[in-house]
């Protein structure tokens, strides 16, 4: 059975590359839009098994959503990728005391994203 | 100005018997499993560095033969020479002239040169006889598995402290162990478990363990730690990298011929399915049992675990240690401020004061005891090589099976007995095991076994030789021992009482004297060096099945734990580990039973009674148990009740010895000198049982 991944960005080109690039590696792709979106799909049952998220989102970012997801009985423990810009040292940091398990930094291409899955995602 | 170079040479022979060791152990195991390369691989690193260093100290003669080990290993193990007996016994023949040419060095004997040309001559003999067979080989050559190839050669260190919110944030240390598996290969993976608090202040999600882990890899440092990259922030890690292993990394015969194009990769995993171990094929030809192949293989397993080349202290032990004179210091200020300005309302602040510099005192002592315990394991290392000798002189199959390798004692009690125990084994050896004819005529397996096994037992260490040959013969020892005039003729004797005839000196059955024992210096000594030790030595014998000897030794010498009683104006230290309870008894539990003594009943079992007033004559407060106290102490599976007129208190005790500063006290085993200043002896719990058993058997 595939993993599930969940992927949250506003941005629709950011989401269908990640999406295309973890379908084709065999993994389960929900998609959200915003922190928002994806802390409804998560209330709503889905159980995924990895969250990668993007940071700046309109209605609710993605370091809100990390926080958010933490506190969730079923996902506290779900690894979470963040996606970040090269410069922004202080929101790996500002991620990793909100829970975040690591990051992935933009630009990036498949092979680095699905090999930094590998690192988080047991099994 | 020439650097002096003779200040290290101590370091290079201590190291070159370490080397040493660690070869001749390994060439034993070898002829067990020639398939182990990295048993192969560990011996060639010990002559490597020999061969090494001896040149920095120009030691040629050494550096020379080590050299024409080293090719000889170097060929076993590119699998251009199989690994055979004669291989082995020539390997060994040069090890022992290594040995020699190395207490040489030291100042000790002269050289035997033409032994060691000699050997240097089969050295070369091995090198030349399998380049011929060589060009046969290559056809036949099995192939080995390719995976199990190590194709690096650096070992890297790596210390992690995660930060406790590592499952928080949704990382798990299982995934890093993985990668870093997939970076090489993972010698040794060690949890600490020391950060766990108590149950009540424990979060389930926080992660307390932290990990020590060696690695084995060809990969930089900076790659491994790229694993740690999520969890480095928070996280206390440090990455160490050991440098490059000694030796060329090397190739298996399957992977030339994968090269070379001769075989497909196909055909290799073909033939390696083919291939069985070891064990599994002796148990299909019949050769050894399945039960056999086990005990061998948990052998190995304990022989990989008891290595150890020094004493390797943890630096957590240090830092605790460090620590706690850390807080000895403290308190020790806070009672030297108490003092200068004492005032008797005080005294509380004080005691407890006093209470947590004991405590402190106590932490300390029992970790510095902690460091100098080592697995007995370094004892047993050279039995293996004695066993093959004595069996190659005696024409005897010997077998040696150890076991409790691992079991911790002091480290000057594992010198002391290394000694005893080689006498113990040749004897078993010599004496013991019979020739293959005798064990066949007695419908025996043609191979005699010696066991050596290692336990703790209570606050002791038990160390037992036995083996499965003929047993004390008891009539030999009796006409011998009447022949000695060690007893007279005739003297009823129990067979214990027979047995223990052994320890006299001068005595010795052995028909003829031997290369290897039978001068009759042997056992005496034993038990002698054995009771100089605080141990004793006690024998079991079964004719025709075999004997065993049990050396029982204190875990260290210095200090014990004892409770201390009052008789009279005298104290006494009874050993606290023999102590079982104290009691009052009532009028009708005691009882004088003719001819045995006396005796008192413990919840329906009789347990005979010693009054220690009378047995060291002194005059008691009370001579009615009744009105008195009865301490139940326990030794050697026998209970005795001792009369004592009041319990004193506890305390730990430094032994000093009665037989160094005056002379042996029967059911004393030393004095002590008590916070007050008074000096009080302590009790020999098992020479009082004797004395119990004594009266007990006497008069029956």
């Amino acid at each position: 059975m595939g993993k599930t991944v969940l992927v949250v960005d506003d941005s629709v080109s950011m989401r269908q590359m990640v999406s295309f690039t973890l379908s084709g590696a065999g993994y389960e792709v929900v998609e959200a839009g915003d922190g928002k979106e994806a802390v409804d799909k998560l209330n709503g049952g889905t159980k995924p098994n990895l969250v990668i998220t993007d940071l700046n989102m309109p209605n609710m970012d993605g370091i809100s959503l990390i926080k958010a997801v933490r506190g969730m009985a079923d996902h506290k423990f779900t690894p979470i990728l963040m996606l970040t810009t090269e410069s922004s040292e202080d929101k790996k940091k500002e991620g990793q005391s909100a829970g975040a398990t690591g990051w992935v930094v933009k630009p990036f291409n498949p092979e680095q994203m699905l090999s930094t899955i590998k690192k988080v995602l047991p099994g | 100005m020439a650097v002096d170079l003779s200040s290290f040479q101590e370091s290079f022979f201590t190291e070159s018997a370490e080397h040493v060791e660690t070869m001749e152990s390994g060439l034993l195991e070898l002829e067990q499993r020639p398939q182990d390369l990295d048993l192969l691989n560990r011996i060639f690193r010990a002559a490597h560095s020999i061969k090494g260093n001896s040149g920095m100290f120009n030691f040629t003669a050494i550096g020379g033969l080590t050299h024409k080990m080293e090719n000889v290993l170097d060929l076993l193990r590119n699998e251009k020479i199989p690994v055979t007996p004669h291989v082995i016994d020539v390997l060994l023949r040069a090890l022992d002239g290594l040995k020699g040419l190395l207490e040489a060095a030291q100042g000790g004997s002269e050289t035997d040169v033409i032994a060691i040309q000699s050997v240097e001559k089969e050295l070369e003999a091995c090198q030349i006889e399998n380049q011929e067979s060589r060009e046969n080989q290559v056809g036949s050559a099995s192939p080995q598995p390719v995976q199990s190839q190590r194709k690096s050669w650096r070992l890297i260190t790596i210390d992690w402290i995660p930060l406790p919110e590592l499952f928080q944030r949704g990382l798990d240390p299982g995934q890093i162990f993985k990668e870093l598996h997939e970076m090489g290969m993972v010698k040794a993976l060690q949890v600490r478990t020391n950060r766990i608090p108590s149950l009540e202040e424990m979060d389930p999600e926080r992660c307390y363990l932290s990990w020590a882990i060696e690695l084995e890899t060809d990969v930089s440092v900076g790659q491994v730690e790229s694993v740690f990259e999520f969890v480095q922030d928070g996280s206390e890690l440090i990455i160490t990298d050991c440098g490059s292993q000694k030796g060329e990394p090397y190739k298996r015969v399957g992977e030339i011929l994968l090269e070379e194009g001769v075989v497909t990769p196909e055909q290799i995993s073909e033939s390696l399915a083919k291939q069985k171990p070891l064990g599994q094929i002796l148990v299909e030809e019949k050769k050894a049992t399945p039960a056999q192949v086990s005990i061998a293989l948990q052998k190995q397993q304990q022989i990989k675990k008891g290595e150890s080349a020094s004493i390797r202290v943890d630096t957590e032990k240090i830092d605790k240690l460090i620590n706690l004179v850390g807080e000895l210091v403290i308190t020790q200020s806070m009672i030297t401020d108490l003092g200068e300005k004492f005032t008797i309302n005080q005294l509380p602040v004080l005691q407890e004061r006093i209470v947590q510099l004991e405590r402190n005192t106590r932490e300390l002592q029992e970790r510095v005891m902690s460091i100098r315990m080592m697995p007995i394991g370094s004892a047993f290392h050279r039995f293996p090589r004695l066993v093959r000798d004595l069996s190659g002189k005696s024409g005897k199959q010997i077998q040696l099976v150890m076991s409790g390798e691992e079991t911790e004692l002091d480290k000057t009690l594992i010198e002391a007995i290394g000694d005893p125990l080689t006498h113990l084994v040749r004897n078993s050896a010599d004496h013991g095991l019979e020739g293959p004819e005798e064990r066949m005529a007695n419908g025996k397996s043609e191979r005699g076994t010696i066991r050596l096994h290692a336990y703790h037992d209570g606050g002791n260490i038990c160390i037992a030789v036995e083996d499965d040959g003929r047993g004390l013969n008891r009539e030999k020892i009796v006409r011998k021992a009447v022949e000695r005039g060690i007893i007279a003729d005739g003297s009823m004797m129990t067979d214990e009482e027979v047995n223990q005839l052994i320890f006299r000196a001068g005595f010795s059955t052995a028909e003829a004297i031997t290369d290897v024992s039978g001068r009759g210096v042997g056992m005496d000594v034993v038990k002698r060096n054995i009771e100089g030790l605080g141990g004793t030595v006690t024998i079991e014998s079964v004719a025709g099945q075999g004997s065993k000897l049990t050396l029982k030794l204190p875990l260290t010498l210095a200090i014990i734990d004892g409770m201390t009683v009052r008789v009279g104006e005298d104290n006494y230290i009874i050993p606290l580990i023999t102590v079982t309870e104290s009691i009052r008894p009532k009028p009708n539990d005691l009882q004088r039973i003719v001819g045995k003594g006396e005796v008192v009943n413990l919840r329906g079992e009789w347990v005979p009674m010693v009054r220690l007033y009378e047995a060291f004559h002194v005059n008691p407060d009370y001579t009615d148990p009744v009105e008195a106290l009865l301490v139940i102490v326990e030794a050697e599976g026998r209970r005795v009740a001792l009369l004592v007129d009041e319990l004193t208190g506890q305390q730990q005790v430094v032994i000093k010895t009665l037989e160094q500063n005056y002379r042996k006290v029967e059911a004393i085993s030393g004095a002590t000198i008590l916070g007050d200043g008074q000096v009080a002896l302590i009790l020999d719990v098992p020479g009082l049982a004797k004395l119990a058993r004594i009266g007990h058997t006497t008069a029956a």
